[in-house]
């Protein structure tokens, strides 16, 4: 019961990837960039390295089917991806301590390898048809710097989440 | 430190492996309908979506009238150009409506194939996918409105896609930007001998729709008018797709290629209208699955 909070936060980033973002995206502006928000991977890492590691895989099982279920039609494709990426970086990242330097750039690679999983899915279903290299252009380097910048502003709020959850 | 993988975690990656494929195939064949559960879904993650949306489109709102309020002088200018027109363009209208109707009556044809007859829902769009590959909108209407799945979904520019699941009270839009194989337009072309044509795919680099497998022969020109041309049954006929933009040959010259210019903008799509479809399935070629 503890972890309605988790829940919760983590349904806002959900419904903030749709919404709030396609309305300000770099496309609405003019630019022919696209920035995915991978704000449930970001969230998940965190409360990985800051609450349970278990707590976050379960999380991220759950919400990449929501992804799937809501953003797209093909299921399981970010499922398998957060969770995998998820579950590599935080094996890898038990050994380092939890600066906020550290955890972004944990949270660039886990962006970096997300985006080229599904990339590469969706390359082989037929879904993506779009070259390499203007996919690192136009797709992989917006992305990489929105989900940078938000790893930063949602940093300290989540790990007091999590501290606070921990102690109680 | 544990080794990286033991027996029992690549077994369980290798049946994830398995299962992810399972779903995939599972969800990439068309379905008519979508079960409870995932209606269930659909509908409270799009309530919480409208409320999310709602503050977003009028912050945007906002910006845009600063915009617009910039634009005004000019706009006013050309405004009165158009008005001038106006006045001849309205009288030659009464008239090519008079006879129109006359003639009509003559032939006996009632009007029921007419598409501005055909009943159209305004909806609210909450969603819309956030990687650059799927192409959906997650509307604010769904069953209990009337809306069906294949419902053609136009805003005031142009078509832009049609109704690809429904539940009870959202239903979720593909975007003909999609880039999925299945997901194609016959069109006619509005020139002399009216070309027809299917359009094959987007080129989201150079914002055309990539219009295919034309007759060499084709009188198609640079403005030409395209709009759906209603065969195959999925989309009614009339709806405005945009204008040619450049003509060419495909490799072997057997046919003719033509990119269109979208008349939509597909970036910053608010409010749409879904046309329904049984109003119009009564003339086509098929009926069953109008209801």
């Amino acid at each position: 019961m503890k972890q309605v909070k988790l829940f919760i936060v983590l349904l806002v980033f959900l419904l903030l990837q749709g919404t709030v973002f396609q309305v300000f995206s770099l496309r609405s502006f003019g630019y022919n960039l696209i920035a995915a928000p991978h704000f449930i991977l970001i969230g998940v890492l965190m409360i990985g390295f800051f609450y349970s590691r278990t707590i976050a895989l379960r999380y991220a099982l759950i919400f990449g089917f929501l992804i799937d279920l809501v953003y797209t039609d093909v299921w399981g494709v970010y499922a398998f991806c957060i969770t995998i990426t998820t579950y590599v970086l935080l094996l890898v990242g038990k050994h380092f301590n939890t600066h906020i330097v550290i955890i972004l750039l944990t949270a660039m690679i886990a962006t970096l390898l997300l985006d080229m999983e599904v990339y590469g899915i969706y390359t082989l279903i037929g879904i993506a048809k779009q070259n390499f290299t203007l996919y690192t252009h136009q797709h992989l380097a917006p992305t990489l710097i929105l989900n940078s910048v938000f790893t930063v502003i949602c940093f300290y709020p989540l790990r007091a989440l999590c501290e606070r959850l921990k102690e109680s | 430190m544990p080794p990286f993988f033991s027996n029992k975690k690549l077994i369980l990656l290798l049946t994830s492996l398995i299962l992810l494929v399972a779903l995939i195939g599972f969800s990439l064949k068309e379905r008519k309908q979508l079960s409870w559960p995932e209606q269930f879904i659909h509908d409270t993650v799009g309530w919480f979506q409208v409320v999310l949306n709602r503050p977003a489109q009028y912050v945007a709102g906002f910006f845009e009238n600063i915009e617009d309020i910039k634009n005004v002088y000019e706009e006013n200018k050309t405004l009165k150009k158009h008005l001038q027109d106006y006045a001849q363009l309205d009288a030659k209208y009464d008239d090519l409506k008079q006879r129109y109707t006359s003639l009509e009556k003559q032939l006996h044809i009632n009007s029921t194939t007419d598409i501005m007859a055909s009943k159209t829902h305004i909806a609210l769009v909450v969603s819309r996918s956030f990687d650059g590959w799927n192409q959906q909108l997650t509307i604010n209407k769904g069953r209990q409105q009337g809306i069906e799945i294949n419902d053609a979904v136009v805003t005031a520019d142009g078509f832009i896609g049609k109704v690809k699941t429904v539940s009870q009270f959202t239903s979720t839009v593909t975007l003909i930007t999609d880039q999925k194989s299945n997901n194609e337009i016959s069109v006619k072309v509005i020139n002399k001998d009216g070309t027809n044509g299917m359009i094959e795919g987007y080129d989201p680099n150079k914002n055309v729709l990539l219009l295919k497998k034309l007759r060499v022969d084709a009188k198609i020109k640079k403005g030409d008018k395209v709009v759906t041309s209603g065969m195959g049954g999925v989309y009614p006929a009339g709806l405005y797709i945009g204008k040619v933009k450049s003509v060419g040959s495909d490799r072997y010259g057997l046919s003719k290629n033509a990119e269109i210019e979208p008349a939509a903008n597909f970036n910053n799509i608010d409010y749409v209208n879904v046309v329904e479809r049984s109003a119009i399935s009564g003339n086509d070629s098929e009926g069953d699955n109008g209801q």
